[in-house]
């Protein structure tokens, strides 16, 4: 069996082949052609079948694109690595590769999502972006990864739980269009962080009780005592060091941060739906990415409005795990219990388990 | 100087305070640097006035970008604005790079 990415001039070759061997391919190649748009890539599996007759298979592939911005603040920099070439010597540049490809393996394969956008858009990242640049961000169009400082930070390409993160606040962006500001802006950044996890997880085949439900493990250098910058299993305890302080994160409702930096501390009280995720993925058990996540993917494309607060995406959470598993199914339980679990009320919530909205 | 008891130093009134708070970024971790400028305030007065403090870009795209929080304490005006990290460009960055050079962090 053979698997690569078809870049689309082979497409089109192969769609014009009018050798019997490759008929069906040509065929599934001909249909991709019409229906998709000029730029996307797709993923080709050749095998034979049982009278050894070639079968050609045509899933969705991402389209990568990574760039170097050479330690300056210009945007894109300069192209290094596309769609199918072989690896670089810059780890870095590797490492945002196989973190977008990881991302699209999980919202393709688990949730039938072609990228971002659900249309294949291309995936773009620049790396070595600024000076020690202490941060990872998504600007709309593209993921941007600093190489840290060295001294508190290291490279934030090295985990796949910040590219994913990254990727799902443009999946976000295509879908609820969360504000990014207080409560909305809190499960903005929360669904980001959830589908970082997922990714990470979904990469290394693990469950829920073998993950660690750490966000940006490994980010920090030897320097700092702390394990990463979040944790959704237990929000508060990633670190506690003498120059950073101790991880800020509330772990409930109760605690939620009133502050008028970070957007109404949107990377603080996102510990409050993400904790809830993880007791839904723990008390589900298994894979989190197959109910649990499949619950919040559904409940993302449910139609929320963009200003929807904690007790409102709680309310979407049970109405998604009703209308996929029923609404007396042990999922539904477990959703409930979740947001019970951080204090986060749920309006409406008749004893019948109904939840309607 | 010579100060008799009871009197507030005469160059404290010249004084100039300039706060910078950088928060947000993946991380959510919040630094902050601090200048208290008094015999070279000019200087800081004429930084501070370069910046366009009523006119600051917004930036509605972004997630998880660096959110400049400036405070500058003159004379006889105070200056607030939070400066999105795509557009801490041109005055607003020599600013916030002088009080990080010269102020004390925490």
């Amino acid at each position: 069996m053979v698997a690569g990415i078809v870049p689309p001039y082979l497409l089109s070759r192969i769609a014009q082949s009018d050798a019997p061997e490759f008929q069906q391919a040509a065929v599934a190649a001909r249909q991709t052609l019409v229906h998709d748009e000029p730029r996307r890539a797709a993923r080709l599996t050749l095998s034979l079948d049982a009278e050894h007759n070639l079968v050609a298979e045509l899933t969705d592939g991402p389209n990568r694109t990574i760039s170097d911005a050479h330690n300056t603040e210009t945007l894109p920099g300069r192209q290094v690595r596309a769609e199918g070439d072989e690896p670089v010597a810059d780890v870095a540049v590797n490492e945002a590769y196989d973190g977008l490809g990881a991302t699209f393996a999980l919202y393709s394969e688990v949730y039938g999502r072609n990228s971002i956008d659900g249309r294949g858009l291309p995936l773009d990242g620049t790396v070595h972006y600024g000076s020690l640049y202490d941060n990872a961000f998504w600007n709309g169009d593209r993921m941007v990864f600093g190489d840290g400082d060295g001294q508190v930070f290291g490279r934030f390409t090295s985990s796949f739980t910040v590219i994913g993160h990254e990727l799902t606040h443009g999946v976000t962006q295509y879908t609820a269009g969360l504000v990014y500001k207080d409560q909305p802006g809190a499960l903005n950044e929360s669904i980001s962080d959830v589908f970082g996890a997922l990714v990470e997880q979904y990469a290394k085949n693990q469950t829920a009780a073998t993950a660690s439900w750490l966000i940006g493990e490994g980010l920090f250098t030897k320097n700092v005592k702390g394990v990463a910058l979040r944790s959704m299993k237990a929000p508060g305890t990633a670190y506690d060091d003498p120059r950073l302080g101790k991880d800020p994160q509330p772990a409930d409702f109760a605690h939620y941060v009133k502050t008028t930096d970070d957007e109404g501390g949107v990377h603080l009280n996102s510990g409050i739906p993400n904790r809830a995720f993880y007791l839904v993925a723990h008390r589900l058990g298994g894979h989190a990415w197959k109910k649990a996540g499949q619950i919040w993917y559904d409940t993302l494309l449910s139609g929320l409005r963009p200003t929807t607060d904690f007790a409102g995406f709680a309310a979407a959470t049970i109405a998604a795990a009703s209308k996929r598993y029923g609404g007396s199914s042990a999922e539904v339980d477990a959703v409930r219990a979740g947001w019970s679990g951080v204090g986060v009320p749920i309006p409406g919530d008749a004893a019948d388990g109904a939840a309607k909205r | 100087m010579v100060q008799r008891k009871g009197e507030r130093p005469a160059r404290q009134a010249a004084g100039v305070s300039i706060l910078v708070v950088r928060s947000g970024g993946f991380a959510g971790l919040t630094q902050q640097w601090r200048v208290e400028a008094h015999d070279d305030a000019e200087e800081w007065v004429a930084l501070v006035h370069a910046c366009p403090w009523s006119a600051v870009g917004r930036d509605a795209a972004s997630r998880d970008r660096f959110v400049w929080r400036i405070e500058a304490h003159l004379p006889r005006a105070v200056h607030r604005a939070s400066v999105p990290d795509a557009h801490l460009v041109g005055p607003w960055r020599t600013l916030v790079d002088r009080v990080q050079e010269a102020g004390t962090r925490g």
